[in-house]
């Protein structure tokens, strides 16, 4: 990229620092010790460096960089007000989770055509699934997570990254009997761990990847039916599916038990009001699991209605971004790639966030690059290193084009 | 770090409420901008590249009413060859189904052809269906794709290599400028088997012709003997379609 093309995108960077270095400086000024300073100039910083190193290191598009930093610092500022601990785990999480992005996107670039390796990460997802449902831990009614020593993680999180990679690749290839295999055995271990959130996601991705692929309404059509109809089921024959779509029709009629998380998170909402309550202050704490599921209805509850409206535009952009890259793709591979990725991250932040705000029954997901979590924070970066990797892929080739054009002129 | 009373904080918090809701909606304008003026940027580098994304075109040597000879599509680097708009090349020809065959680009190679199940085609005469392995028998530059009843010609533009006929490996360096001969040439039995007009380096002094401008001589079609290929056809008229009128007629949906 041209350094007159960087350098607004830069500047975005540099707004986006400015946020944060207000942010931490603010809640510096509240606890008053040297120590609650260094956030305040840490952050900024790595933002600003990133945005400058890595692009130069790895051919990476600014704008999804600055919007996935805008994401994750909001994140790392409203833990910083409950819990500074978490802020610094998550950090870390970030940090590691950009070398994630760095390595998913080289993949992309290295073994962009290679099925084989389709083959050998759907085998190995499968496993990592398989593992919480006879070894797994049980956390807020689903199996689905997994210690290993000091180490604890969730390996649906980890596979997202390898549904979209497989589904991409067998579709593009028009092999339609792996791909049903995979998808249908990704979502038969999500039932046993009672991980019914993952699960529709994982549904909806791989429904709409293979209308994506097909380009048959049919197909879609069908999906939606056998959805619908695996919903019913599941209404009638699982008393948590129930109690879940109770707690949406009337959170407030069991307010003190079931549907506390929800009224909880409708209070702090509506306390934000359009400017928020005002950064530290107020309440984060009284949301139920506000650190990962409910982190939306802090970060509203802080900095009120409009801005969390701005956090959604930030989500439409970076899906718009994506789907832009898919657009552009030269091969049906990286377009099912970059967009599957793009589903995934949309319609995690929609089912979430929806959930939070009484629009869609509550499923347990986390808020891509926001919510606490190692695991999902490495995971969205994974997806966002697919999209970078096809991003770098089409501007290389477009290059190619126009290196061609003055060879036949 | 100074010390701020509670009540200070809170007077403080309460005045920058405003101040992160315009960062956040400045964030959020400031992206979208960047966007808009990313895509204005790409766009009018696509303008200037009207080529970008295809490896060559396939002229229509035999089509039908609605697909005249002389035609050219646009061949990108990966799609489907059918008889619906929908496709991306886009064949109304009797005899080409719905979706008839998909084609990839491979640099070093050619233009790779698989035809879906029931489907056939001939790549210079040689016959593939659904199980026939399509790197044995990619199109080359100059090469002729015989498809239901339409025969096309594909010419790669100039940059892009191809592996000359019959062969596995990449063709060497020579063929992006090649010498007498290397080119890869339309398999047709002898009568027919005519040198493609041959890509010339300026530097090599005589007139350089690109590939998209190469006539097609009469006597270079495959001869109506050839197998695989049906009866005989004769181009409408010598003249090209040009390249602007070409895009308003076959691509305007």
């Amino acid at each position: 990229m041209s350094r007159k093309r960087a350098a607004p995108k830069r500047g975005l960077s540099g707004l986006v620092a400015l946020f944060f270095f207000l942010g931490f400086g603010l809640l510096a000024l509240k606890r008053g010790t040297l120590e609650s300073a260094v956030p305040a100039l840490a952050l900024p910083a790595v933002i600003l460096l990133a945005s400058w190193l890595l692009p130069l290191l790895f051919p990476l598009d600014r704008l999804l960089l600055s919007l996935v930093s805008f994401l994750s610092g909001l994140g790392i500022l409203v833990l910083y007000i409950t819990d500074p601990s978490l802020a610094l785990h998550q950090m870390a999480a970030c940090g590691v989770g950009l070398a994630a992005m760095l390595c998913s996107a080289s993949f992309v670039r290295l073994h962009s055509r290679r099925s084989g390796w389709a083959m050998i990460l759907g085998v190995l997802g499968l496993t990592l699934l398989c593992l919480p449902v006879l070894f797994g831990k049980e956390m807020y009614g689903a199996r689905n997570w997994l210690d290993i020593g000091a180490l604890s993680f969730q390996p649906s999180e980890i596979v997202k990254p390898v549904l979209v990679f497989c589904l991409a690749a067998w579709m593009s290839e028009r092999r339609i009997l792996p791909c049903l295999l995979f998808s249908a055995l990704c979502l038969l271990l999500l039932m046993l761990q009672k991980d019914l959130g993952t699960a529709l996601l994982y549904f909806a991705v791989a429904l709409l990847i293979w209308w994506m692929a097909s380009g048959s309404l049919s197909v879609l059509a069908a999906g939606l039916l056998g959805g619908g109809a695996a919903a019913v089921w599941g209404y009638h024959h699982f008393a948590h599916v129930r109690r879940r779509v109770e707690i949406w029709i009337d959170p407030w009629k069991d307010y003190q038990n079931a549907g506390y998380q929800l009224v909880q998170s409708l209070v702090a909402i509506a306390s934000g009001g359009l400017f928020g309550v005002g950064l530290g202050l107020g309440a984060p704490d009284s949301i139920p699991i506000h650190t990962s599921d409910f982190i939306f209805s802090a970060v509203c509850e802080q900095f009120g209605l409009i801005f969390g409206a701005c956090v959604l535009s930030v989500y439409a952009l970076l899906i718009w971004r994506s789907a832009s890259v898919a657009r552009a793709a030269r091969y049906r591979f990286h377009g099912l790639l970059a967009m599957g990725s793009a589903l995934f991250l949309g319609l995690q932040a929609f089912l979430i966030i929806g959930g939070v705000l009484k629009l869609i029954p509550l499923t347990g997901v986390t808020l891509p690059f926001v919510s606490y979590g190692g695991t999902s924070m490495v995971s969205s970066f994974c997806l966002l290193g697919l999209i970078q990797g096809v991003e770098s892929l089409n501007r290389e080739a477009l290059d190619g084009d126009a290196h061609l054009a003055m060879l036949g002129t | 770090m100074p010390y701020v009373s509670a009540e200070l904080y809170e007077v403080i918090s309460l005045a920058m409420r405003y101040v992160f809701a315009f960062f956040g909606v400045l964030i959020v304008l400031r992206a979208f901008r960047l966007m808009l003026a990313d895509r204005r940027a790409n766009r009018s580098r696509l303008r200037k590249l009207p080529d970008a994304g295809t490896v060559g075109e396939l002229m229509v040597l035999r089509g039908s009413s609605e697909l005249p000879e002389n035609t050219c599509l646009p061949v990108g680097r990966e799609g489907v060859l059918g008889s619906v708009r929908g496709c991306d090349l886009f064949v109304p020809c009797p005899g080409v189904r719905r979706s008839h065959l998909d084609f990839i680009w491979e640099d070093g190679r050619g233009l790779l052809l698989l035809p879906r199940r029931g489907c056939g085609a001939a790549v210079n005469g040689a016959v593939l269906d659904s199980r026939s392995d399509p790197r044995q028998f990619p199109l080359c530059h100059g090469g002729i794709l015989a498809v239901g009843d339409a025969v096309l010609r594909l010419h790669v533009f100039t940059g892009l290599q191809t592996a000359p006929q019959g062969t596995d490996n990449p063709m060497p360096e020579s063929v992006f400028f090649p010498e007498a001969g290397d080119v890869c040439q339309a398999a047709f039995p002898p009568a027919a088997a005519q040198p493609v007009p041959q890509v010339q380096h300026p530097a090599q002094g005589s007139p350089w012709v690109s590939p998209q401008e190469m006539p097609v001589p009469p006597e270079q079609l495959p001869s109506p003997s050839s197998p695989g290929i049906p009866e005989a056809y004769a181009p409408a008229s010598s003249g090209r379609v040009r390249r602007s009128d070409r895009w308003k007629e076959d691509w305007s949906e």
